[in-house]
């Protein structure tokens, strides 16, 4: 500094002043310039290849997802609510939140899993179970083509699928999945619903028992499971089972057009580890996507070649007549393996831990989520056939021939992405595939292996979905990124963020960024139809006349209270704005009191609510012309208040009553009154 | 329509039908009518056969009253945006009565019940009658037999309406004093819109009562045709309107 003059010195001052400001401008931008240099470095291999994206422009975005008040959104969209164990339901474009159908996870807010109409549902080999993780709902298809009738959803925790009726948008059917581990391996559906092929996620002892896990390779198992649905009630069955080497299978999916007979499931963890398996099970190159063809396994059963496994699993089921769910203990399936029905099962060598399998529409590709790797293999299912029938194996594996990789491969999408899941298709030769790691949606042709669009997600996608992206006939307009970390996309509550889903427009020849919406649970993988096709077959109410709960009662005057030892059954009704009966006396502290509770009301959108106070159950939501039953346990004496919880009509507030409950040795008379009517002696039965 | 009334007066004036009856009720004197041209036909003159096939007609369309509700009421409130629809047929209530009902009872309204109103029996009858003697007129020909079925049709078709309007006064009045809501008491109206708390409620004809005006109409043509052929055997107070 010595050399400087005075005005050299003021200058070095000054320049520092202005460096030091800079950079705090700088770092106080900082988040904001990162997000400008990630978007411009997004386009990457997109910017040379695509036409320039359209300016985002927020406006034009806006008008894109609008959906007007009182008009309806495009398309249902179906989200899994991951660990919540419901289903959600979404209009798209808008991202409103519709509806959350309760499927493994019990629902205080309308009784599911509490009534005694629907607590049969949650029963399992395990007993009662409150809940589950709820991954990959599927909806029900003919010709290929998704029909809107049922939507299928699988329990990854206690291996079980749930079948929803879209007339009613409630669970109707759960089964369980026995000699599973973590039902994961569940969004392969043929292309006429003839079967949902699901498998093991966990290999376990086959049959269930008490082995050191050490002895995993020779005790363990994997199973991949067939199960029919009846073609016109939907009821589910366990058709078969093929025991496999104990992988751990990832997601399934099936065969339409010429692959129609066979299905696909991926795997990871061919090392057979059971410790560490995120260093274990990832040592090989390849890993083995297993095809099966079910049409041979038919031959091989209808041949008496399966053998029959014992291991209880529950049905459970909400009877067509009385809309009480019935639980049904079945206690053997039919099993197959490679050696007792020769080329029933193929493996597909495939890198590296893939974790999606997706069949595109034409049935010809089968496309795997090659998580470690950094290409996406694509498999043909014809150079399979010629494989098969030209024994181009390279070995075996537990008895099932492994296929010579480039013998089957269709080709591979070179520099793909990082961390490459799942594929959905759009019809017209697009397939957009979602990359976990490097946290983006890329596009790339089918048959080039060319990738030509790639926008950034926010973030770490999991599951893509396009409407119909499954199926043979999409609806290619929109794809929804299912994300598992929303972290700083909304405003923040507390260390526990709500995850998120984003709608990307994929109309033009580049992805464009929509909307951000929240969702419940975990959005693991969605379903989505156009509106149309389901919105006029919505139930709105049920024919009271239909009615055929052994509690229900058609109209006020059988309303009554019955006595059966400490059991008491009220036989209730509700319509606006009264309960019949609501003042109920000689209840005693040891009885078990059960409110039957109809609903006598037959116009849309009257339900009425049913809470008790004190009650270790839940609240009950009956719809028009249903009945719902609550139990209740008084533990002491008391006048206590019961009230319709849904806002019914202007007189709701009024909609209440009392029970009286005396001391256990009490000589109170059971009576009740209400609708009005004199003060009724009870029935001692 | 513009002969003078002198014209009319005598029936032997001109030529013509010689008068029926209705002559007779005119206060004319038979006897001025020659006894050669009393001929049978001229105690009923025979009807032309346009007026025949109208009064044919007429008889069938009232018909078409049993088959189609009489009358509608629309009921739209802001709950209610796809509205709620009543209609009252011939013989039974049809849409949702039952809604109506429940919401009805809040203000106290009485009980809308099918059973209550002997009118389904009654109207159902007095149609199928009235369309056969309409047939029966049409098949024999007879001017003052279209007179008498026309007069009685009306006649019906007013005590009808009144009957309605007195069932619609009595829910607006007899309203339950220990309703939740009290209201002033009204009148439903038969024709047009009127407003009920939340809901704007509209009452029009359906198309059976349609119908029903269509065949008074129709049978209404028949003697405007008939009077224009011969008006001799037409009642005298349509004779100077129609005469030729």
């Amino acid at each position: 500094m010595k050399g400087l003059g005075r005005r050299g010195k003021g200058l070095a001052l000054g320049i520092a002043i202005a460096v030091v400001a800079l950079g705090g401008l700088l770092v106080r931008h900082a988040p904001s310039l990162r997000h400008a240099r990630s978007e411009a470095a997004s386009g990457g291999v997109a910017e040379a290849a695509g036409p320039p994206r359209p300016a985002a422009l927020a406006s034009d975005a806006a008008r894109r997802v609008y959906v007007a008040p009182g008009h309806y959104d495009e398309f249902y969209g179906f989200f899994s609510g991951g660990f919540s164990g419901q289903l959600a339901v979404y209009g798209l474009p808008s991202g409103r939140l519709i509806q959350v159908v309760p499927v493994f996870s019990v629902f205080p807010e309308n009784g599911y899993g509490f009534s005694e109409e629907t607590k049969a549902m949650l029963t399992t080999s395990h007993g009662f179970v409150p809940w589950d993780d709820s991954h990959h709902p599927e909806l029900s298809q003919t010709k290929g083509a998704v029909d809107g009738r049922w939507l299928f959803i699988n329990a990854n925790n206690t291996p079980r699928m749930a079948r929803l009726d879209l007339r009613t948008f409630t669970t109707e059917e759960i089964l369980e999945v026995p000699h599973t581990g973590g039902l994961h391996p569940t969004h392969g559906i043929t292309e006429n619903t003839e079967y949902l092929a699901v498998g093991t996620r966990f290999s376990v002892p086959v049959p269930q028992k008490d082995v050191p896990i050490k002895d995993y390779q020779r005790e363990f198992k994997g199973m991949l499971t067939f199960i029919k649905v009846a073609p016109d009630s939907g009821q589910m069955s366990i058709a078969f089972q093929l025991e496999v080497p104990p992988f751990d299978y990832d997601l399934s999916a099936c065969g339409r057009g010429p692959s129609h007979g066979w299905c696909f499931f991926s795997s990871y963890n061919t090392e057979q580890a059971h410790t560490l398996l995120e260093v274990n099970a990832s040592q090989f190159d390849k890993d083995m996507v297993a095809a099966v063809n079910w049409k041979r396994a038919e031959q091989c059963v209808a041949q008496g070649k399966a053998t029959t496994l014992a291991g209880s699993f529950y049905h459970n089921y909400v009877d067509p007549k009385t809309r009480v769910a019935r639980s049904e203990k079945l206690d053997t399936t039919k099993v197959l393996t490679a050696a007792s029905c020769p080329g029933v099962v193929y493996y597909l060598p495939t890198p590296k831990s893939p974790h999606g399998m997706d069949v595109d529409p034409t049935g010809e590709y089968i496309v795997a989520g090659g998580k470690l790797s950094s290409t996406i293999p694509v498999h043909s299912f014809s150079k399979m056939l010629k494989a098969i029938a030209a024994r181009q194996f390279e070995g075996e594996n537990e008895g099932i021939p492994v296929l010579k990789y480039g013998a089957v491969l269709a080709g591979e999408v070179p520099n793909a992405c990082l961390g490459p899941l799942h594929n959905e298709f759009d019809g017209k030769g697009n397939v957009y595939t979602s990359c976990f790691i490097s946290s983006e949606i890329i596009k790339w042709r089918l048959g080039s292996w060319d990738v030509v669009d790639r926008i950034p997600v926010y973030y770490a996608i999991g599951h893509l979905m396009i409407p119909g992206g499954d199926s043979a006939h999409p609806w290619g307009k929109y794809v929804v990124a299912l994300n598992k970390i929303s972290k700083d996309r909304f405003l923040p509550v507390g260390p526990e963020l709500g995850q998120s889903a984003q709608l990307i427009d994929i109309s033009g020849p580049r992805m464009r960024m929509l909307l951000d919406f929240p969702t419940i649970g975990e959005p693991h993988y969605a379903q989505a139809l156009p509106a149309d096709l389901i919105m006029s077959k919505s139930v709105k109410y049920y024919p009271l006349k239909e009615n055929r709960n052994p509690y229900a009662v058609a109209s006020e005057l059988q309303a009554r209270v019955e006595r059966h030892g400490s059991v008491v059954d009220v036989y209730m009704t509700a319509i606006r704005s009264h309960f019949t009966p609501d003042n109920i006396e000689g209840i005693r502290v040891g009885d078990t009191v059960y409110f039957h509770v109809t609903n006598l009301e037959q116009d849309w959108d009257v339900p009425h609510g049913f809470a008790v106070e004190g009650a270790r159950t839940s609240d009950l939501l009956i719809m028009p012309g249903e009945t719902l039953t609550l139990k209740w346990e008084p533990k002491r004496p008391g006048v206590f208040p019961f009230y319709c919880t849904d806002f019914c009509s202007a007189l709701h507030q009024e909609m209440q009553g009392y029970v009286r409950v005396s001391p256990a040795d009490s000589q109170v008379a059971l009576g009740w009154q209400g609708g009005g009517q004199p003060w009724h002696q009870g029935a001692a039965k | 329509m513009t002969l003078s009334s002198d014209t009319v007066t005598g029936p032997a004036a001109r030529p013509g039908p010689a008068p029926g009856p209705d002559a007779l009720e005119d206060g004319q004197a038979p006897v001025t009518v020659p006894a050669s041209r009393q001929a049978p036909a001229s105690r009923r003159p025979a009807m032309r056969i346009g007026a025949r096939v109208f009064t044919g007609v007429a008889a069938l369309v009232m018909l078409a009253g049993l088959a189609a509700p009489l009358w509608h009421y629309d009921f739209l409130a802001p709950q209610y945006p796809e509205g709620l629809s009543l209609s009252i047929w011939a013989y039974k209530l049809g849409g949702r009565f039952d809604l109506v009902n429940e919401l009805n009872h809040y203000v106290g309204m009485e009980v809308i019940d099918e059973a209550a109103f002997p009118e389904f029996r009654v109207i159902p009858a007095a149609l199928v009658l009235l369309a056969l003697w309409g047939m029966m007129v049409a098949a024999r020909g007879g001017v003052a037999a279209l007179e008498g079925w026309l007069a009685a049709f009306a006649l019906a078709g007013f005590a009808a309406l009144g009957d309605f309007w007195l069932w619609l006064y009595r829910y607006g009045h007899d309203l339950n004093p220990r309703a939740p809501i009290r209201i002033a008491p009204f009148t439903p109206r038969l024709l047009g819109s009127y407003s009920l708390m939340n809901f704007s409620i509209s009452g029009y004809p359906g198309l059976g009562a349609s119908a029903l005006f269509a065949a008074f109409l129709l049978g209404a043509a028949a003697l405007v045709l008939q009077a224009r052929a011969r008006p001799g055997a037409t009642a005298r107070w349509l004779r100077p309107h129609f005469a030729a």
